[in-house]
């Protein structure tokens, strides 16, 4: 059977005198490392954002046409383009 | 963190912590790992960096690591060994650049040309007293040090010693059984009556 590698041994306990013995004030550890997460948080979400644009800027400077994006429900049929239906009529050219 | 409910109170275990996080993003469970290691990590680094701000720079950006690659944290070993292979390789990596641990790196290796044939038992090195096995792990390199603490006090598995410093595992072996030679070795010469 393997050892159990939770038990006990001298180097564990040397881990815990050590950790014991630290007195350390994590305060200024915890707001670097939140402002250092925010500011990459922060340009995660710009080049997210943004990272799209430049692709599209790329297209357009080589000369290439965008394609106009609108959702599936909007899209208008080709054959519907120019067959409107017929509206109500004028009343006043009825008889 | 504690869960309560009505008749018992659940202390989250990490991986719950670590779900808990990746569902809902709420920063309070990542503090709370924060909370559980970051005396460890600290303790970690201080042992290997032997500087108090270079610990604190450490673990600042450990966690900030952490952070950023905690989505990919699969799960198939325990959170505080893959916290701990990061806090490792971060060490390494540190001294390295200083230029420092590249001499001891290479140096040790030409320095024991033929350890084989000394084995040293697990037990020799496991009973030795806890003030005592500082003075003896101050007293080697870097790169010794660390394969026993990872092995011996954070119970990493050879493949994971491996990935951290970048080698084969038959080659972490051979580097387990000189630190442990050389440990008993300096052990016998500052506490040669015992």
């Amino acid at each position: 059977m393997s050892k159990d590698r939770n038990e006990i041994n001298n180097f564990k306990k040397l881990e815990e005198l050590e950790v014991n013995r630290l007195s350390v004030d994590f305060k200024p550890i915890k707001e670097r490392f939140s402002s250092n997460v925010g500011f990459v948080s922060f340009i995660s979400k710009v080049v997210e954002l943004y990272l799209p644009r430049v692709a599209e800027i790329f297209i357009t400077m080589s000369g290439g046409q965008l394609k106009e994006d609108r959702p599936p429900n909007l899209e208008i049929p080709e054959d519907d383009k120019l067959d409107f239906p017929e509206g109500p009529k004028d009343h006043n050219h009825i008889n | 963190m504690i869960i309560e409910g009505r008749k018992s109170k659940k202390i989250l275990d990490d991986d719950e912590v670590i779900r808990l996080y990746l569902e809902s993003h709420d920063a309070q469970y990542f503090d709370e790992l924060f909370q559980r290691y970051s005396i460890k990590v600290y303790a970690k680094c201080l042992s290997l960096l032997k500087n108090e701000e270079l610990a604190n720079d450490a673990v600042q950006e450990i966690f900030v690591k952490i952070y950023l690659s905690i989505a990919k944290f699969s799960g198939k070993s325990k959170f505080s060994t893959w916290l701990y292979s990061i806090t490792y390789n971060y060490c390494i990596d540190y001294l390295r650049k200083k230029k420092r641990s590249d001499k001891l790196f290479v140096h040790t290796e030409k320095q024991l040309p033929d350890l084989e044939a000394d084995e040293v038992n697990d037990k020799e090195l496991l009973e030795m007293e806890v003030g005592r096995l500082k003075i003896v792990l101050d007293q080697l390199s870097e790169k010794d040090k660390s394969v026993l603490l990872m092995k011996y006090q954070d119970g990493m598995s050879i493949k994971d010693i491996a990935v951290v410093f970048s080698k084969t595992e038959s080659a972490i072996k051979m580097m387990i059984k000189r630190a442990k030679v050389k440990a008993v070795k300096t052990y016998k010469e500052l506490f040669p009556h015992e």
